[in-house]
């Protein structure tokens, strides 16, 4: 196998896997993430 | 306001009810396969919502509630239900009709619900289920009279056979759904301030009237749900709540009892109950919950659930085994030599291995746990172990998620959803890894055999079996510390209910199980994948240069996850360790068991028969030498292994299941961090505790 | 309608120490007001008829026949609960 392709290939696979929890960090944070029940009641709406 | 049914919208049902009252069974029953389970955001309560067809052929949506007792909400899962009635959650809108499942043989109480169901003023429809069961006993129901009084229709209904449910169908089918025809009645003074409250509230009289009712009924300690309300609206609550009180009326009291009364009038009048004798539920009990015989009996049955286990998942573990050798092999065989074909055959497929060889176990125990559920029987368990469970602060309903952790903490944390207190379900959750499970076992059995070389079969059984009830200890100290100190709630009471026993129902145990087992395998499944690519990566690189020759346990010495064993170094020699013990201490991160497969690449065992690489990787580590010609593996330094691996959290579907049940990566971490500091302590006490006594 | 005051009922025992499969009527509940409501909301009411059925084979909890169905309690909340005895 090219020995360049191979290392390409490995990188990207690690790299996504970082990715995988990095993402997920930064979902959480957007969101709710405080384990309680976050709806407010929707008083707004009549 | 009716709910009409039009051609363009669909018709959203909710089915609302008390815990045990076959609620799921009709939605099974109505919806078939034709369901979705989610979770709604922010809560771990399972969003089950499913499509069912009218006798028109017209679509509705119909959505499981969790069971609740009363809309004064005490737990998350209730919480999510009267949010649900009140169209307050984003992932359902408000209900056009309510079925409220009622079971018939326990009227009264479930009727306490459907009291609080007909203030909401939704279309309601009553489910009158289990009337087989009731007749059984000996209750008579008047259906005519029922209905009269409810102002509802009321669908006699057996959803274990299907009974009923047509005639429920067509009563959620009509066009127009009426609104209840009567409201049970309240104290006039409270009806009053609730109408005048509901002015103050931004919505609708109709909407505005139930949640205003309440407001007023909220008491002390729940006064922080009124923190999410606009401050005005705060401020009129309770000022209503100090006019009744001055008026000499608790609001929530006066309320029940009111609600009781009209439900003892009604009851008198509609339900005839012939004395019978013992029930057959109560007879059983009798013996199952029997000073001695019940105990006994407890036992067997949990004796007979981990035999169950172990012996059922023998084969199948050992097959999965397989598969995924053969799987890493067909890998290494067949993609030209490089980094990518190692990255799948040795981390990869290994790391998902490691933890899919579990399945069967997770599988039978989630079966098991279904059966008890189903069966009435998990409620004795929580009974007759909630004495033991209160002193170190624990409820009873804890005893059940903790004793399947000695089977896989997975289904074991999962199991504690049923615990209504969120304080206890926490702890519950974070001692949980601390029952010994499986996966310590190779590392105990290696560990134990380097300490102790010439020893009968009864000494290893002996250090064992002290491991298994260390485990316990430190999970009840544990537990109890956290009941002194950050876990603080005041008194939670047991109120558990104790169901007549029933046939559990094959068909849904089994559906319970693979879909439990199905969502644990696609949410640990990526991230346990995405973690064995990299702990993959820090034990293969940097690479030696391709010129010299170096041996696998050179190679990995000088590896990412060597280097952080070398630099670990100086926190694990407290403990008596080395780099090398390091390393596996890297490497066991995500599953325990990878630690003798890392100390094999360590220490330079070659061969594939795992008996004859166990045995010479115990003799070459007991021969191993430090650097002044001390052993490396003293008894000191096995002992203090041993209790690190008993208290360490070392598995990665732990740490997702965690993470999953407490909807956020806090808990995990803390967990992690203090059972990691735990295992610490513990293996750095038995280590100098170990010199002081003069052991080597 | 007040209904914290006890009942003016001379004989008024804790729920606990009933014999067991003795009947008794509750005339009030002596508790903080948040377990208070829960067990009235359970059907634990004033006037309401509760048998005791069973002590678990430690000693507690108990097991008591409310309104048609049964409850377990720990003694600890069935001694705020005082019935008149049947």
């Amino acid at each position: 196998m090219n020995p360049i392709l191979d290392q390409l290939l490995v990188a990207a696979l690690i790299l996504t896997a970082l990715a995988f929890f990095v993402l997920r960090a930064l979902r959480r944070k957007k969101g709710c993430n405080c384990g309680c029940d976050c709806t407010a009641p929707k008083l707004k709406k009549p | 306001m009716n709910a009409v049914l039009n051609a363009t919208s669909i018709r959203h049902i909710a089915i609302a009810g008390n815990p045990n009252c076959g609620k799921s069974t009709i939605f099974n029953a109505l919806t078939g396969l034709r369901q979705k389970v989610g979770n709604y955001s922010g809560v771990t309560v399972e969003h089950k919502v499913g499509r069912f067809y009218g006798s028109h052929g017209e679509a509705m949506s119909l959505v499981d509630l969790p069971g609740n007792y009363s809309l004064q909400v005490r737990s998350p899962d209730e919480a999510v239900s009267r949010d649900v009635l009140l169209g307050r959650r984003l992932e359902e809108p408000r209900p056009d009709a309510v079925v409220a499942v009622v079971d018939a043989a326990n009227l009264e109480r479930n009727l306490y619900l459907v009291a609080q169901l007909l203030d909401l003023g939704l279309p309601t429809v009553i489910a009158l289920n289990m009337v087989d069961m009731a007749e059984r006993n000996g209750i008579r129901i008047d259906l005519a009279a029922l209905e009269e009084e409810l102002g509802v229709p009321v669908i006699p209904v057996v959803a274990t056979k299907g009974t009923g449910l047509p005639q429920l169908k067509q009563a959620l089918s009509r066009t127009q759904l009426p609104a209840p025809a009567k409201t049970p009645p309240m104290p006039a003074i409270i009806e009053t301030e609730a109408r005048t409250l509901a002015k103050a509230l931004p919505m609708t009289p109709k909407l505005a009237f139930p949640e205003a009712l309440l407001l007023l009924s909220l008491h002390d300690r729940a006064l922080e749900d009124l923190a999410e309300y606009k401050p005005d609206i705060v401020q009129a609550t309770l000022d209503a709540q100090k006019r009744l009180r001055d008026a000499g009326v608790d609001p929530l009291c006066a309320l029940v009892e009111a609600r009781y009364e009209w439900i003892d009038r009604l009851c008198h009048r509609a339900v005839h109950q012939t004395a019978t004798g013992l029930t057959f539920s109560d007879r059983l009990d009798q013996v199952l919950t029997h000073r001695i015989w019940g105990g006994l009996c407890f036992l067997t049955a949990m004796a007979l659930m981990f035999f169950c286990i172990f012996t059922f998942s023998q084969a199948p573990m050992h097959w999965i085994d397989l598969g995924v050798h053969w799987a890493s092999n067909w890998i290494s065989g067949h993609l030209p030599e490089s980094n990518l074909r190692d990255l799948i055959a040795d981390g990869a497929i290994p790391g998902v291995g490691s933890v899919t060889v579990f399945l069967p176990q997770i599988l039978i125990l989630y079966f098991f746990l279904g059966l008890l559920e189903d069966s009435g029987y998990m409620a004795r368990a929580a009974f007759m172990m909630d004495r033991i469970m209160s002193a170190v602060g624990l409820h009873g309903k804890s005893f059940i998620p903790l004793l399947s952790s000695f089977g896989c903490a997975v289904p074991g944390i999962m199991a504690a959803r049923t615990i209504e207190n969120p304080k206890d379900r926490l702890v519950t959750i974070l001692i949980a890894p601390l029952m010994t499970c499986p996966a310590r076992l190779p590392v105990y059995t290696l560990m134990i055999a380097v300490l102790t070389p010439g020893a009968s079969a009864w000494t290893r059984a002996g250090i064992l079996l002290s491991l298994y009830v260390g485990g316990i200890v430190a999970a009840a100290a544990l537990a109890w510390v956290f009941k002194k100190t950050v876990m603080r709630t005041e008194k939670s009471m047991l109120l558990l209910e104790l169901p007549p026993y029933r046939m559990p129902s094959l068909r849904s145990t089994v559906l319970r199980m693979v879909e439990r087992a199905w969502t644990f395998v696609k949410q640990a499944g990526t991230v346990i994948l995405a973690l064995s690519i990299l702990l993959w990566a820090l034990a293969a690189f940097p690479k030696p240069p391709a010129s010299a020759h170096v041996t696998a346990s050179a190679a990995i010495s000088q590896s990412y996850a060597g280097r952080l064993g070398h630099w670990m170094e100086p926190v694990i020699r407290p403990l008596g360790y080395d780099w090398k013990i390091g390393i596996g201490l890297v490497s066991s991160f995500a599953a325990r068991e990878v630690f003798v497969g890392t100390m094999a690449i360590v220490y330079n065992v070659e061969g594939d028969a795992k008996a004859e690489a166990a045995t010479s990787l115990r003799d070459i580590m007991r021969a191993e030498r430090r650097a002044d010609g001390t052993p490396v593996f003293t008894p000191r330094v096995c002992v203090s292994l041993l209790v690190f691996y008993a208290l360490a959290l070392q598995c990665l579907s732990t740490i997702v299941i965690v993470h999953r049940e407490t909807n956020s990566w806090r808990w995990p971490l803390i967990q992690i961090v203090l059972l990691t500091s735990l295992a610490w302590l513990g293996a750095f006490a038995v280590f100098h505790v170990g010199g002081w006594l003069g052991f080597l | 309608m007040d209904s914290f005051a006890p009942t003016s009922r001379p004989v008024s025992i804790a729920l606990s120490v009933l014999d067991v499969r003795q009947k008794g009527q509750i005339t009030h509940l002596d508790l903080p007001s948040d377990q208070r409501a829960r067990l009235m909301e359970m059907g634990l009411t004033p006037g309401a008829n509760v048998q005791l059925i069973r002590f678990a084979p430690l000693g507690d909890p108990i097991e008591i026949e409310v309104r048609g169905y049964r409850l377990s309690l720990r003694k600890r909340e069935a001694e705020g609960i005082r019935v008149a005895c049947l």
